[in-house]
């Protein structure tokens, strides 16, 4: 008897099963697209942003709130052409999976653009993007994982590392330098470490590449490995900790070697981190320092202070250029007509080789948007420690 | 490579630092403190806020050690109320929580810039200790720490209060009944680990550099040091930590330092082979038998009238097979209608995080069978969902295979992995088990990120929609609909196989595994059975989750996955592959996003819950025992001892 029963249970249960299924797959699709059009007058304008507020890659989170002081002080004069910007956060974690919930459930909101940090979590927003190509999105990650992506939409907002490596590799070619140390992050420098090769030789130097994962504790191996490979230069492309781990390994183990780093660490933190084992490395920079004196970087310092101090950092004066550049496309597209999600990014686009913000130079061309400096070299400046402080040496 | 080894070495001092306290409220307190890195993290910010407010270097470590033997008090006071008899798995996810709200908290006081602190000024510069240069203060330190250890293990064995602290080790039970004030010594553990993570966050910080999360991903690699040498001994602990600081500076410098995981698990699987304890440590037999807790109080007697209720009411309902079988049809219909109409209803983003929830719910249904139909602390999902996600990405985009052959095929690696690992750690239980199996969890991603000409590295493999049937699932209701077939695929295989004649089995092994041989039981097989089967439930979890978000990359599934799985299966309960489960994942999926506005926040306060929801959860288990027990009243009150349990090691 029990057995009869659990058998019709198990056939009842399968066929009502069979009915969800049928039922359940004569649903409407609803994904999310953008709709094309025009903004109307003094309508907010509605940016959603995916960002890193919690996990390990939480630093992130000072490119949001450098976005939101720009707009909390725009808002607060009048707008953007009588607009006021509204910016709806959601945190992503980090991860993959929170990059596409986090995106999936901005772009349920319709925003006129999108923001999306970070690397795991863009890779994880790609296949909802995918579904929506009229949203402008913002993307903070590695120019090349951008480009990779294909997606018309996206304007990367950071530099490509592998361009940043090829700045330092001439910086210490034009010093004469023959072995160059490329040490970079597996989880951000893989393009670097296969391109560096082939763009080192330009200069008749050749590369020696040295993983060092962000998690590592121990530089002293690193530093040995370095000077075994005899390289007489160095590339860095790691997170402030392990360039500081790595210089002061080198320095008690008594080598000094120049080195490169890329912009990412043109921060207090790094000269704190490190201390006098820095003294004299480079730094390639497209932000300008957050105490350079100039009217932009001063009014970005004191909005900044007041609303977000942790934030004066390169990645909160990253976000707040950013919310500059969406301010200026916003009026280019305003002054040809109807604003619209494609008059926004063709005005976008238009800002290539402009002064923006803090930006002297807007990298991008019309063909090329993945990175803010559109994989060349020349955008960049040259920053040195000189008595613990950074010091612009040149471009 | 001499400089290369005492940098090892150097390093081996800090993993003791982080270790020893972790090894001290282990053994005396019972309980695997996970948030041992967060309050030496709290403690390390607490000295720095000295420092930078103008105290002295000296007046900041003090302050660290007091910041963290407070810390820890705290943390073993509500564990010691509400898990002291609660099972191992349990215990160790009670401080999870914390240890997120504990970063959480760091985050938002501090902000997430990594900070440096001073080193004492007498212990700045470099020394050459036989041509090798090491910093001054890290050589004091090592030092120090190899002091402090000795120290302690001299109090041990030659004091009053060590030789309590030893018989509460062996017997918590009988150390009781001999008069030693148990609760009393396992508070002294919890401070002096408390104490002990101060002075590892302050020296760690110092060394390296102070952030929120640092010592708590410092901490993870450090158990498998501790693990290494051997939990059981203090020599262990020491052989352990200096042994795996060097082996890593030594294979960062000849291989890469991307390889520390897969380096871990190659050298731990080598070891257990031999020596299934470590290289120092012992097999002890230990009455797992947590003390009686004070559940006397309103809030217990409250829940156990509703318990009594609920019972009563129980006993109400109608037994025939023909009304169980109409209430079931019923009850499925209901489900039905939910699972159909009510998404349709919601927002779509939301749809989309329940159907994430559903494929959680499956590594969370296989890892019940692995740690709780089979009583063993597995930490290997992560790994399992990475390798069926890349398994279903190969064949979708490689061979052009549907969508449901990728999902089977999928599964059916993560079954025959199951058995290769459960095969391969026959041998090992507790804390071995557990580390060995994280090992594994992060070793998957340094392979992935290494494989490119079969993973594309970072920039994985973009997997498309599924599709079945000419049906495509595009829009996040298909996705659900999709997700619950699946699901309840998944979920009916696991518990035809739990209730049924090898889930009987397991859990008979896993209550009593000396019973269940006594009746011609092969409990080592089923226990490999039950990793096999969690390998296939976690490889199919990663393969819809991979579905789901489109792409697997080596960042879809790591070590915080499979510790939030474990999360969920405390949450869920160790004898349930649907319910809990389902509740379990809706737990640690739901409430982060219902939090993902709340900026930094959202770690306190999830960390908070999960901890709020396992004391709910313990406050149920007891008042359901008290009713029991009411009920019977001729039946001997065996409510505090369990069966007994190795330390860890071989069985």
């Amino acid at each position: 008897m029990k057995s009869l029963v659990s058998r019709r249970s198990g056939v009842v249960a399968t066929v009502l099963a069979a009915v969800v299924l049928v039922t359940g797959a004569c649903g409407n699709s609803t994904s999310a697209s953008g709709t094309g059009e025009a903004l109307a007058d003094g309508a907010p304008l509605t940016i959603g942003v995916s960002t890193v507020a919690t996990g390990p890659l939480a630093i992130n989170d000072q490119v949001t709130k450098g976005l939101g002081a720009y707009f909390a002080y725009r808002n607060a004069n009048g707008g953007i052409d009588g607009r006021k910007v509204e910016l709806n956060v959601v945190d992503s974690a980090g991860t993959v999976a929170g990059g596409t919930s986090s995106v999936r459930q901005l772009l349920a909101s319709k925003p006129f653009g999108l923001f999306v940090l970070s690397t795991a979590p863009f890779t994880g927003a790609q296949s909802v993007l995918k579904t929506d190509p009229t949203t402008p999105v913002f993307v903070l990650a590695n120019g090349s994982l951008v480009k990779a992506a294909g997606l018309p939409n996206a304007f990367g907002m950071f530099t490509d590392y592998t361009t940043e490596s090829f700045v330092g590799i001439k910086t210490l070619a034009d010093q004469g330098k023959k072995k160059i140390a490329l040490v970079y992050d597996p989880t951000i420098g893989e393009d670097a470490a296969k391109k560096a090769p082939a763009e080192a030789a330009k200069y008749g130097a050749e590369i020696v590449a040295v993983p060092l994962p962000a998690t590592t504790t121990n530089f002293a191996p690193i530093a040995q490995s370095i000077a075994a490979s005899g390289a007489d230069g160095i590339v860095f492309q790691v997170v402030a900790q392990s360039i500081a781990g790595t210089m002061k390994a080198l320095q008690n183990a008594g080598r000094s070697l120049p080195a490169v780093s890329y912009s990412g660490q043109l921060n207090a933190t790094t000269l704190e981190l490190g201390g006098a084992a820095l003294e004299g490395m480079y730094f390639s920079a497209l932000f300008p320092l957050v105490t350079d004196p100039s009217p932009a970087v001063q009014e970005f310092s004191r909005e900044i202070t007041k609303l977000a101090p942790d934030a004066a950092t390169v990645l909160g004066i990253l976000g707040w250029n950013t919310g500059a550049m969406i301010e200026q496309a916003v009026k280019d597209a305003d002054a040809d007509g109807p604003l619209t999600q494609e008059s926004f990014m063709t005005a976008l686009r238009g800002l290539g080789g402009k002064q923006v913000g803090v930006l002297e130079k807007v990298g991008w061309t019309q063909d090329v948007v993945s990175s803010i400096d559109a994989g060349q070299t020349d955008v960049f400046s040259l920053y040195q420690v000189r008595d613990g402080r950074f010091v612009k040496v040149g471009s | 490579m001499w400089p290369v080894v005492v940098s090892g070495l150097v390093s081996g001092g800090l993993y003791i630092a982080i270790s020893l306290g972790v090894v001290l409220t282990f053994r005396f307190a019972h309980v695997l403190n996970f948030a041992q890195g967060a309050i030496a993290t709290l403690a390390g910010y607490a000295a720095w806020q000295a420092v930078d407010g103008g105290l002295p270097t000296a007046a900041g470590w003090l302050v660290a050690i007091a910041v963290g033997a407070v810390a820890s008090l705290l943390l073993g006071l509500v564990i010691g109320r509400y898990f002291a008899d609660a099972p191992e798995l349990l215990t160790a996810m009670a401080t999870f929580g914390p240890a997120l709200a504990l970063i959480g908290i760091v985050g938002e006081q501090w902000g997430q810039n990594p900070k440096a602190l001073p080193v004492p000024g007498p212990l700045d510069g470099t020394l050459s200790l036989f041509g090798a240069s090491v910093g001054r203060f890290e050589l004091v330190f090592l030092i120090g720490i190899l002091a402090l250890v000795g120290l302690v293990a001299l109090l041990l064995h030659r004091s009053r209060v060590g030789l309590a602290l030893r018989a509460l080790a062996d017997d918590p039970a009988t150390a009781a009944v001999n008069g030693i004030n148990v609760v009393a010594l396992e508070r002294l553990a919890w401070v002096a680990g408390g104490a002990i993570a101060g002075v590892a966050g302050v020296a760690i910080s110092t060394s390296a550099q102070l952030d929120p999360n640092h010592l708590t991903t410092f901490m993870v690699s450090a158990f498998t040091a501790v693990v290494l040498g051997g939990i059981g001994t203090f020599g262990g602990l020491v052989v352990g930590c200096l042994t795996y600081g060097v082996l890593n500076a030594l294979v960062a410098y000849y291989v890469g330092g991307q390889y520390e995981a897969l380096t871990a698990l190659v050298v731990l699987t080598a070891l257990y082979l031999v020596r299934p304890s470590g290289l120092l440590g012992r097999q002890v037999l230990v009455a797992s038998n947590g003390l009686p807790t004070q559940a006397d109080t309103g809030g217990g007697r409250l829940l156990a009238m509703l318990s009594a209720a609920s019972d009563a009411l129980g006993r109400l309902r109608p037994r025939t097979s023909r009304v169980r079988l109409a209430t079931m049809v019923v009850g499925v219909a209901v489900a039905a209608v939910v699972v159909v109409l009510v998404p349709r209803n919601l927002d779509g983003s939301l749809v989309f995080v329940l159907a994430t929830a559903l494929a959680m719910a499956i590594a969370v249904a296989g890892q019940n069978v692995a740690s709780g139909l089979s009583g063993r602390l597995a930490v290997a999902q992560g790994g399992f969902m990475m390798v069926g996600g890349y398994c279903s990405g190969l064949l979708v985009s490689g061979a052009g295979a549907p969508a449901p052959v990728a999902m089977a095929a999928g599964a059916l690696i993560g079954l025959l992995l199951g058995a290769v690992i459960g095969t391969s750690i026959i041998r090992l239980s507790g804390i071995y088990l557990g580390i060995i199996t994280l090992q594994f969890t992060l070793a998957v991603p340094e392979l992935a990120k290494a494989w490119t000409g079969l993973t594309q590295g970072e920039l994985g493999i973009v997997l498309p929609s599924m599709e079945a049937a000419g049906l495509t699932a595009v829009s996040p209701y298909d996705v659900w609909i999709a997700s619950v077939a699946v699901t309840v695929l998944a979920l009916g295989v696991l518990v035809r196989l739990s209730r049924g004649r090898l889930g009987v089995r397991i859990r008979a092994a896993r209550d009593s595994d000396l019973g269940a041989e006594s009746i011609g039981l092969d409990v080592r097989w089923l226990r490999v059975g039950a990793v096999t089967l969690s390998g296939a439930g976690g490889a199919l979890a990663g393969s819809l989750g991979s579905f789901q978000s489109g792409i697997i990359t080596p960042e879809s599934f790591g070590m915080w996955t499979s510790v939030t799985i474990l999360l969920a299966a405390a949450i869920a309960g160790q004898n349930s592959v649907v319910v809990g489960p389902l509740v379990g994942a809706a737990f640690v999926v739901l409430l982060p996003y219902a939090l993902s506005g709340s900026g930094g926040w959202s770690a306190i306060l999830f960390g908070f819950g999960a901890l709020g929801v396992l004391v709910v959860r313990r406050l149920i288990a007891q008042a359901q025992r008290r009713v029991a027990h009411a009920g019977d009243d001729s039946s001997p009150q065996t409510g505090a001892v369990g069966a007994p349990e190795l330390v860890g090691g071989a069985r």
